[in-house]
């Protein structure tokens, strides 16, 4: 009997006799439903079918939950939960003049990002910000400066924490709207370095806006828990939110 | 002898939400100084360049 090139169902042969035809079509048919059916097997709205490792037989994934995503499982697709993303806040607050510690960092997040609002210092000094208490000439950094009409860069390793300033040039003691916005890279990684990088903008005491982009590292190895907020000298003003990020 | 009055610090605890507001610690109060120099000596040394 001959069949068909791709399912193989079973045809009449040319030679077979008309009273048989009516068995034939049965026959075709019954095999074209079965085929078919084994390539469709959804059965509810939402119902998605897949190639299985049977020939000609696809498997039925059933619809998922409200907020599932498609993904793959063992080979296979799969409805599963969508990563979740997005920040949550740590901590927040005002600054306090001598000196903000954010203790028991939760380690549960990809990067810290933190953010200082209207901060200022009331004397000639930088903005400080500490890791681990590490007081270490652990804190290599690079600045790209846009102040004025002078764009430029300059590079070191610093000593007690990253510092924030621009070349040292005063703050405007009074002005508002100055912010820095920092993160902390892989931070909770305890066995690697933590990289950051930091943008920050205020007005200086001459009234030049001092706009800076600064990378750096920690280059002491293991998580961060701890950062420390200050001024190198004088008097810190402003709030601070810490954000966990994934 | 009058006590000396040392700066006072804020320990925001992150897995609490509790914050404090204290005086410095001897060993702080040390390292606050220390700190203080340094940058006294960086901004010296930053400016004579």
């Amino acid at each position: 009997m001959a069949t068909t090139t791709n399912y193989g169902w079973a045809t009449p042969d040319n030679t077979d006799l008309v009273k048989d035809g009516a068995l034939a079509i049965r026959t075709l048919g019954s095999s074209v439903d079965t085929s078919v059916k084994a390539l469709n097997p959804e059965t509810t709205l939402g119902d998605i079918a897949y190639r299985s490792a049977t020939a000609n037989t696809n498997t039925r994934l059933p619809i998922g939950t409200t907020g599932q995503v498609l993904t793959v499982s063992g080979g296979v697709p799969a409805w599963g939960s969508a990563a979740s993303g997005g920040m949550t806040v740590l901590a927040s607050g005002t600054l306090t003049t001598t000196g903000t510690t954010l203790s028991s960092i939760s380690q549960s997040y990809k990067n810290l990002y933190l953010v200082l609002e209207d901060y200022y210092i009331n004397s000639a000094g930088s903005l400080r910000i500490r890791l681990n208490s590490d007081t270490g000439t652990v804190y290599p950094f690079s600045v790209i400066r846009s102040s004025g009409t002078s764009p430029f860069n300059t590079a070191g390793n610093n000593a007690g924490g990253f510092t924030f300033d621009d070349v040292l040039i005063q703050m405007k003691t009074s002005a508002s709207g100055n912010h820095l916005s920092m993160t902390l890279f892989d931070y909770a990684d305890t066995a690697s370095k933590t990289s950051m990088f930091a943008n920050f903008v205020y007005t200086r005491n001459d009234n030049v806006i001092a706009s800076i982009g600064q990378n750096g590292a920690y280059t002491t190895t293991g998580a961060v828990n701890t950062i420390n907020i200050a001024a190198s000298a004088g008097s810190l003003f402003g709030t601070y939110v810490l954000y966990g990020v994934n | 002898m009058a006590k000396t009055t040392k700066p006072n610090i804020k320990i925001h605890d992150t897995s609490t939400n509790e914050v404090i507001e204290r005086e410095m610690t001897d060993a702080e109060f040390e390292q606050y100084q220390i700190d203080q120099q340094n940058d006294l000596a960086r901004w010296a040394q930053i400016n004579a360049e």
